[in-house]
């Protein structure tokens, strides 16, 4: 990084060439549109429920914004805004995950666990099981927490480019709508 | 299923659904915000709140941090740059004023000197002037209006009626100094005693039920001072003799005294005037003699003094 902010007389720092300056990022924040917005609240609400940490995705935006704006993250220049953003809300939650990790051991099935896990409430099987009426959905869901990503999802639902979309976008629906992640 | 087994397929399961939303056209988000919220700019609004708090917190820390250079402030102004005009002249007033600050006030020990020293000079300046009026009004004799004259010598006296606290003797109208005072020390005997069924306690209970606040001594008012001041400097040479009916050791034991025997003996009394005065007997100590008077002669003193203590009381006459 030393390198990189190393400035000849004259000419613009090497480390503005590469990354943003405050100034930009500040003005790339405030022109973020309403649809982007909505898309980083809604990606910190799923990480910040399927976490076990006391912190909600409010929490998570604004530490997100504010590591950025103070320059802790450095935004790449031509990175777009809700990539790179997004990236940073998706590393906090884990950063802030790892920093209260649950133990290997317990058991979820557990009453104690049950009590003070937000994981056990948040049951990968209860998730499936939300599913039991719609057997694509189901089975793409199981997929899904099984790992599968992208092609491998479509050649399994057995559905169009078009109607899998619709089928992912009616999965994260239903569970946003219930709370569920 | 372990606890760490269910998080990973948690994970993964949030992972698509991020690319989910990721993949989403902003509109078909508007649209899920407004079926969910009822307004589609619900999260948008959200998102603003937070992002003004990040910077607000941030102008802060930067603006304590490092100030804004000057040449970075003002020399870079552009239209382009407008926007951020505003932000930056903030920056510089956030900065310019604890510089200040720290320039005037390099310690706290001195800021609170000096704190100190104006809220000082602020109270002289205020009691300055009550302070000094006092203590003129000690060093030339003149009472300051919560004394009562001593037994001065006869004649015109420039100290006397100006500010003294006179009982009033007019049809029952007396004004009480001090209402709220205690009662009268008991090694000090009276001149007077009147007779009263009560004895002297009744008159002084009498006389806290007829006080300055009482229904019999009305609205306590007492004749003009100036009214009262021009009577015995106009007569000086004829009013010289005075009865004196009580000695206190208290002033406001004397006015009691006072307001009692106007109630006990209106009639002896009559339209004499009824005073209290200070008299400093020396190493026997100061105290308050009620009188009655002044009296034209000796002769009409003692026939007033006669008749006082006919009805029971005692008397001595005194010359001014």
């Amino acid at each position: 990084m030393s390198d990189l902010a190393a400035t000849t007389p004259g000419t613009p720092p090497l480390i503005e060439a590469v990354l943003l300056s405050r100034t930009e990022v500040e003005r790339t924040i405030l022109s973020l549109s309403d649809g982007e917005k909505t898309a980083l609240v809604k990606i910190a609400r799923v990480y910040a429920r399927k976490r076990n940490t006391p912190y909600d995705h409010e929490d998570l935006v604004y530490e997100a914004f504010t590591r950025i704006i103070d320059e802790r993250r450095k935004w790449p220049r031509g990175e777009p805004a809700i990539k790179f953003i997004g990236g940073v809300i998706v590393s906090i939650a884990w950063e802030w995950r790892n920093s209260v990790e649950v133990n290997e051991e317990t058991e979820v099935g557990d009453k104690g666990a049950e009590e003070q896990s937000t994981i056990a409430r948040i049951d990968a099987k209860i998730i499936v099981d939300i599913f039991e009426d719609d057997t694509v959905a189901q089975r793409l869901v199981v997929a899904m927490i099984e790992g599968a990503r992208g092609e491998e999802l479509l050649n399994l639902s057995g559905l169009t480019s078009t109607e899998y979309e619709s089928k992912r976008r009616k999965i994260r629906r239903r569970l946003e709508r219930l709370g569920a992640i | 299923m372990t606890a760490k087994t269910n998080q990973q397929a948690l994970d993964r399961l949030a992972d698509v659904l991020i690319e989910d939303i990721l993949s989403t056209p902003a509109d078909q988000l508007l649209v899920e915000v407004a079926e969910d919220y009822g307004n589609p700019r619900a999260l948008a609004a959200t998102c603003d709140k937070i992002v003004l708090r990040a910077r607000s917190s941030n102008d802060r820390l930067v603006t304590k941090a490092s100030p804004i250079p000057a040449s970075e402030l003002l020399g870079g102004f552009s239209l382009e740059k407008r926007p951020y005009f505003a932000g930056r002249l903030r920056g510089l007033w956030q900065s310019v004023i604890p510089l200040i600050f720290d320039v005037i006030f390099p310690n706290r020990l001195a800021m609170i000197t000096i704190s100190s020293a104006c809220v000082a000079s602020l109270g002289f300046v205020i009691a300055a002037p009550t302070v000094f009026n006092w203590i003129q009004a000690r060093n030339s004799g003149i009472p300051t209006g919560t004394e009562v004259f001593d037994g001065a010598p006869a004649g015109p006296q420039p100290r006397a009626p100006v500010q003294e606290r006179e009982v009033a003797n007019e049809r029952g109208v007396t004004r009480g100094l001090y209402p709220d005072a205690p009662p009268p020390s008991p090694a000090v005997p009276r001149v007077l005693d009147l007779p009263s069924a009560a004895g002297h306690a009744g008159m002084r209970s009498d006389a806290a039920a007829t006080g300055t606040d009482g229904s019999k001594s009305g609205s306590s008012v007492a004749p003009p001072i100036a009214a009262q001041r021009s009577a015995s400097v106009s007569t000086p040479a004829a009013d010289n003799y005075v009865v004196q009916v009580s000695l206190e050791r208290r002033k406001a034991d004397a006015e009691a005294f006072i307001r009692n025997l106007q109630v006990k003996l209106p009639k002896e009394l009559g339209d004499h005037k009824a005073t209290v005065r200070r008299a400093d007997l020396g190493p026997n100590g100061v105290y308050y003699r009620a009188l009655v008077g002044p009296f034209g002669s000796a002769g009409d003193a003692d026939r007033f003094c006669s008749s006082l203590k006919a009805a029971g009381g005692q008397c001595t006459v005194q010359k001014e």
